[in-house]
């Protein structure tokens, strides 16, 4: 690669980095939804005490609902079914990898990478709890809580409340994903 | 036999109610594990019913609720893994729903 290359390509990374930077820095709120309204926080923050910075980006889908879906169906992008593979980890492996996620070695964001997050109670592998999937950078996930909302969230922000902590991630590649990590 | 099943469904319809306010516990409502809506009294006396209730809860099924499922499955023994193709290997509730009411329209032909 002649110097003139490197150069552009290097440029390039320095722009993209700045930019997100910015986006990161200064959008301190989440990128889509809507704000949770008084009774959606009073519920929702009660059980994750630890939930600051969210929205709403999805509607509940109480019983009666037609096409009902939830965590783990939304984390494979299904929005029409009710998924559950079974409560061990290796119910789990196993799901992710039918749909082309693999066991990461992390849950910190990455270059052209996206994770799905695994929760369990007590971090008891045979005790799983919840599943999130980043959908945008800065370290935004979404989760589809049960019959209740999917909200956009800080992934970490959902531990230690009702779904326990996050115990595994799977990851995907995905072109447009965290490119300032470049 | 006739007043028997009508005490049957008299008995189901009021379990039923009773499950449906339990499940309204936004704790339940947070999660996604079938487990979590069905551990609880109401629902274990609807499977403590047996045989004779299996009519109403596949309408049911039929109306979307599928966390009857596994009452359907514990009342009859039925596993779901006879019943489904090797090929599908995580079902949906929704899927296994409609699975365990093909199986009972077969029983009943």
């Amino acid at each position: 690669m002649s110097w003139w290359r490197k150069f552009i390509s290097w440029l390039r990374c320095v722009l993209i980095k700045f930019f997100h930077w910015l986006l990161c820095s200064f959008g301190s709120k989440p990128p889509v939804g809507v704000p949770p309204t008084a009774s959606q926080e009073s519920i929702i923050e009660s059980y994750f005490p630890n939930l600051q910075t969210w929205s709403v980006t999805g509607p509940a889908t109480p019983y009666g609902t037609p096409g009902r879906y939830n965590c783990i169906a939304w984390s494979v992008g299904i929005t029409d079914q009710w998924i559950w593979p079974g409560n061990a980890v290796a119910d789990f492996d196993a799901f992710y990898a039918s749909h082309g996620w693999t066991v990461s070695n992390t849950c910190n964001r990455e270059y052209k990478m996206r994770k799905v997050a695994l929760y369990a109670n007590n971090s008891d592998p045979n005790d799983c709890t919840h599943g999130s999937r980043e959908t945008h950078d800065c370290g935004w996930d979404e989760s589809k809580l049960g019959s209740l909302e999917r909200i956009m969230h800080i992934r970490n922000e959902l531990e230690a409340g009702s779904y326990g902590n996050i115990i595994r991630c799977y990851e995907k590649h995905d072109n447009n994903a965290n490119l300032d990590l470049c | 036999m006739e007043n028997e099943n009508i005490g049957i469904k008299e008995k189901f319809d009021a379990l039923f109610a009773e499950w449906e306010k339990v499940i309204q516990d936004p704790k339940i409502q947070l999660s996604s594990r079938p487990q979590d809506y069905i551990n609880n009294k109401p629902y274990r006396e609807i499977v403590k019913l047996g045989k004779d209730v299996l009519p109403f809860i596949i309408e049911k099924l039929e109306e979307g609720v599928f966390f009857l499922n596994q009452a359907v499955v514990e009342i009859s023994g039925i596993r779901i893994e006879d019943i489904i193709g090797k090929e599908r290997r995580f079902p949906s509730e929704q899927e296994k729903a409609a699975l365990l009411i093909n199986w009972w329209k077969s029983q009943r032909q």
